[in-house]
């Protein structure tokens, strides 16, 4: 079995995000960028098809600005065997939409045909959620989305729901999976694993390369900061406390 | 996602304000076996306890006193116990005892009966000028998570004087990156409100969800960023402080890093302990906060390896280098038993881990930096195994394990903590010494600490604490390790201070006869009258 992973860079998740100046995007410069914590799972999961001899490649994929070879590196000295970097300059966080990240990574899929493809199930900048779906529906493959678990041998995937889990069995491979949190917990890259995967190869190609034609994107109106939390007050001791539980916010 | 990585820091500042409550009945039968002699002028630092009606004329006047000095509430000014009722003392204690359980006159807490937080220098002020009146002993303290006692009430007879509601000024001067800062604001608020404008505040200790900056200054704090931005003498700008005799001194008029007009006067109070005077407020230099962060922990198998990765880091990222510390498999272990194993992804083999972190501000040079010398060692054959940090949740994880080492260890059971500074060749020798005086009784050595200042946490553990006649671990190693560190040119308290901990090595191993002479004079030029810190009678005997 071959399976390919998709890698994003997104802004690291423990950074807090600014608005730029134009109030038209988040503002990218001079921050901290990580691998999409969902991918990192993805990456894992793949890595241990490996090390169990059940995958004999995993090819790492990325659609991004050239840095993102840096986080495709990451996923190589995860254990991943080669990168394929999809580089553009269009912001992946917002104009370049999830159709057609999905249709880049069709079309990488066609050419490389793996059995497996397994992305995180969401990156968190965008936060939306659809590129696993609109994958399989293109290339017309079952789809096993929000995995906690997958089974390869009895074809089944754990998937979370909103009230718990449940085991639902796919047709068979070529199949398209994405990453929930508690499919399992990533490695961290160890100094030996990085030195290895500077050896390892990434092939670069433009979207044009690919020929594949992008789908418009959503354009973004304006982009705001939540409302900020009103601040607390302390009260001198209980009765204070009570009087204003009772009196101002009526709860007891 | 979010909750994947265990915030281990706030753990520790959970625990640093934990209460335990305690029974009165047995303290007077500890009192006299823990109270050692001492000098005329400190009669009345432990023994004696107030009468009800003592305590209850001081609480009264001491709420005048912040009624009259604007405080705006008086009953989170002044702390008293309720001596007609039977009310928990849980409260008080937070400030009364040791978080440790080690000081304070019976060993398990402290004792001052009126805690005082006033919350502007003016009504220190008024306190203090009160106290010398009536020959009212302070014990000044800050959030209480000092190691060494050096904040905690030895006597009945003396009342704590608490930082925490010193807190109202905040605020961070871009023209000159110079932060002043009321002694009681929480480290964390400093750290943060310095991140928030692009600045970096130069202590960073484990406990600061709970500590206070005056109290940083008063036990001179280290930490882990020590080794890149420095110490707090090098950092301090301005201080303001409430003499002992009660007079409210300002140094703080110049906003200037760069001063060398006169003597300086402010250093005094640095590691004072709150024996010269009370810190009321800190001007701080801070640094720009760097843009980019690596963090690496290499594996080393034994000691010579950790001194050449040491070496290797200091020459070839130099300045780039923002924290080097070091933490064996020991420590690590009692981290995985007693705080869990969240953020130990990368502990493997045996030996020690040496934690690298830079920070600087070009994301691919600086990678490229660490990278390279990573591949470097690993040509070398200095370092075989160890892992980068991916993103931040990593750091954030491999400093929650490090942070809570401290932690880790106090739960062990019985801790002796020798918090030293020693060369780096003399680490392994000085351990291997302290390891045979007790293994007979069960000890275990564990190191970690600042590789980068080369100072470094001596503890030893086992679940008993010290017993009996041949089983007492503190009579084994001391004075005995700290005699051993001095001719070898450490120090015998690197960050920690003195407190009710080493009071006794002063004269003989610190700063030798004439230099007590000289110290026991600034005492009288201060705190005449001898109010301040009473408790901490062995450092002025």
């Amino acid at each position: 079995m071959r399976v390919m992973v998709g890698v994003k860079r997104v802004v690291d998740y423990a950074v807090k995000v600014r608005v730029a100046a134009d109030k038209k995007a988040v503002d990218l410069a001079n921050v901290k960028m990580s691998m999409n914590p969902f991918c990192e799972i993805a990456v894992e999961e793949a890595v241990r098809l490996k090390e169990a001899k059940k995958a004999t490649e995993v090819i790492a994929v990325s659609v991004g600005p050239k840095a993102s070879a840096e986080t495709l590196r990451t996923a190589l000295a995860m254990g991943a065997d080669r990168g394929i970097h999809i580089m553009t300059d269009i912001r992946t966080d917002q104009e370049l939409g999830s159709l057609s990240v999905a249709k880049i990574l069709a079309k990488v899929a066609s050419e490389e045909s793996p059995d497996a493809i397994i992305l995180g199930k969401q990156s968190i900048d965008g936060d939306f959620g659809c590129t696993g779906s609109m994958l399989a529906s293109l290339m017309d493959v079952p789809q096993c989305t929000f995995a906690a678990k997958i089974d390869f041998d009895a074809s089944t995937v754990e998937r979370e729901t909103d009230t718990g889990t449940e085991i639902v069995k796919f047709p068979g491979l070529p199949a398209v999976f994405t990453a929930d949190l508690r499919l399992n917990e990533p490695r961290y890259a160890t100094l030996p694993n990085i030195m290895k995967a500077k050896k390892k190869k990434i092939d670069t190609k433009s979207i044009e390369d690919l020929g594949v034609e992008l789908s418009e994107g959503n354009e973004v109106l304006e982009v705001f900061e939540p409302p900020p939390r009103e601040a607390g007050i302390l009260v001198d001791d209980v009765d204070g406390l009570v009087d204003k539980l009772k009196n101002e916010a009526s709860v007891i | 996602m979010m909750n994947r990585c265990l915030h281990l820091p706030r753990l520790l500042s959970r625990s640093s304000t934990r209460t335990i409550r305690y029974s009165n009945n047995y303290t007077n039968n500890y009192t006299k076996q823990y109270t050692k002699p001492h000098s005329k002028a400190y009669t009345n630092g432990t023994e004696g306890e107030w009468s009800p009606s003592k305590v209850n004329r001081l609480v009264a006047s001491f709420k005048k006193i912040a009624a009259s000095s604007g405080e705006p509430s008086i009953s989170a000014a002044v702390l008293s116990p309720d001596l007609t009722s039977s009310s928990s003392p849980s409260e008080l204690d937070k400030y009364t005892k040791c978080w440790r359980g080690k000081w304070g006159v019976n060993g398990i807490k402290g004792k001052g009966n009126i805690v005082l937080r006033p919350s502007t220098t003016e009504a220190v002020r008024r306190i203090v000028k009160f106290c010398n009146e009536e020959n009212i002993k302070i014990v000044p303290q800050g959030g209480n998570t000092g190691l060494v006692g050096a904040g905690v009430p030895e006597g009945y007879d003396e009342v704590v004087l608490s930082t925490t509601r010193l807190n109202s000024e905040i605020s961070l001067d871009e023209s000159t990156s110079v932060i002043t800062l009321s002694s009681g604001v929480i480290l964390s608020d400093a750290i943060t409100k310095c991140s928030e404008l692009g600045y970096i505040y130069p202590v960073d200790i484990g406990s600061k969800g709970t500590c206070n900056v005056g109290g940083n200054i008063s036990s001179n704090a280290g930490g882990i960023y020590y080794n890149r931005f420095g110490s707090i003498k090098e950092n301090l700008v301005g201080l303001e402080v409430v003499t002992g005799k009660g007079d409210v001194l300002n140094m703080g008029g110049c906003e200037m890093r760069k001063n060398s007009a006169g003597m300086d006067l402010k250093q005094v109070f640095v590691g004072g302990e709150g024996a010269f005077g009370i810190v009321t407020k800190v001007m701080m230099r801070v640094w720009r906060k760097p843009k980019t962060r690596e963090v690496a922990v290499l594996e080393a198998k034994g000691w010579s390896e950790v001194q050449s990765i040491c070496e290797r880091v200091e020459e070839r990222m130099g300045g780039l280098v923002s924290a080097l510390e070091v933490m064996d498999r020991g420590v690590l272990e009692l981290v995985e038993e007693k705080i869990g194993a969240a953020g130990l992804g990368w502990v493997g083999g045996t030996g020690y881990y040496v934690l690298v972190e830079t920070m600087g501000f070009d994301e691919e040079r600086d990678r490229e930096t660490v990278e390279r010398f990573l591949e470097g060692i690993i040509e070398e054959g200095i370092v075989e195994d160890g892992v980068l940090a991916k993103g931040e949740e990593e750091v954030e994880a491999i400093w929650g394990v490090r942070e809570s080492c401290g932690v880790a260890v106090n739960r062990a059971g019985g801790s002796w903590k020798y918090d030293v500074s020693l060369k780096l060749r003399d680490w392994e020798e000085v351990g291997k010494m302290v390891e045979d005086r007790v293994r007979g009784m069960g000890g275990k050595l564990v190191i970690w600490g600042h590789l980068g200042d080369r100072n470094v946490h001596l503890n030893v553990v086992r679940e008993e604490k010290d017993g009996g006649e041949g089983n007492d671990i503190t009579q084994t190693l001391e004075p005995w390790i700290y005699e051993e560190i001095v001719k070898r040119g450490g120090s015998v308290s690197a960050e920690h201070g003195i407190g009710q901990c080493k009071g006794d090595l002063m004269e003989g191993l610190i700063v030798g006869e004439t230099g007590m002479e000289y110290l026991r004079g600034i005492k009288q030029i201060f705190d005449p009258n001898e109010i301040l810190n009473g408790g901490r009678k062995k450092t002025f005997r």
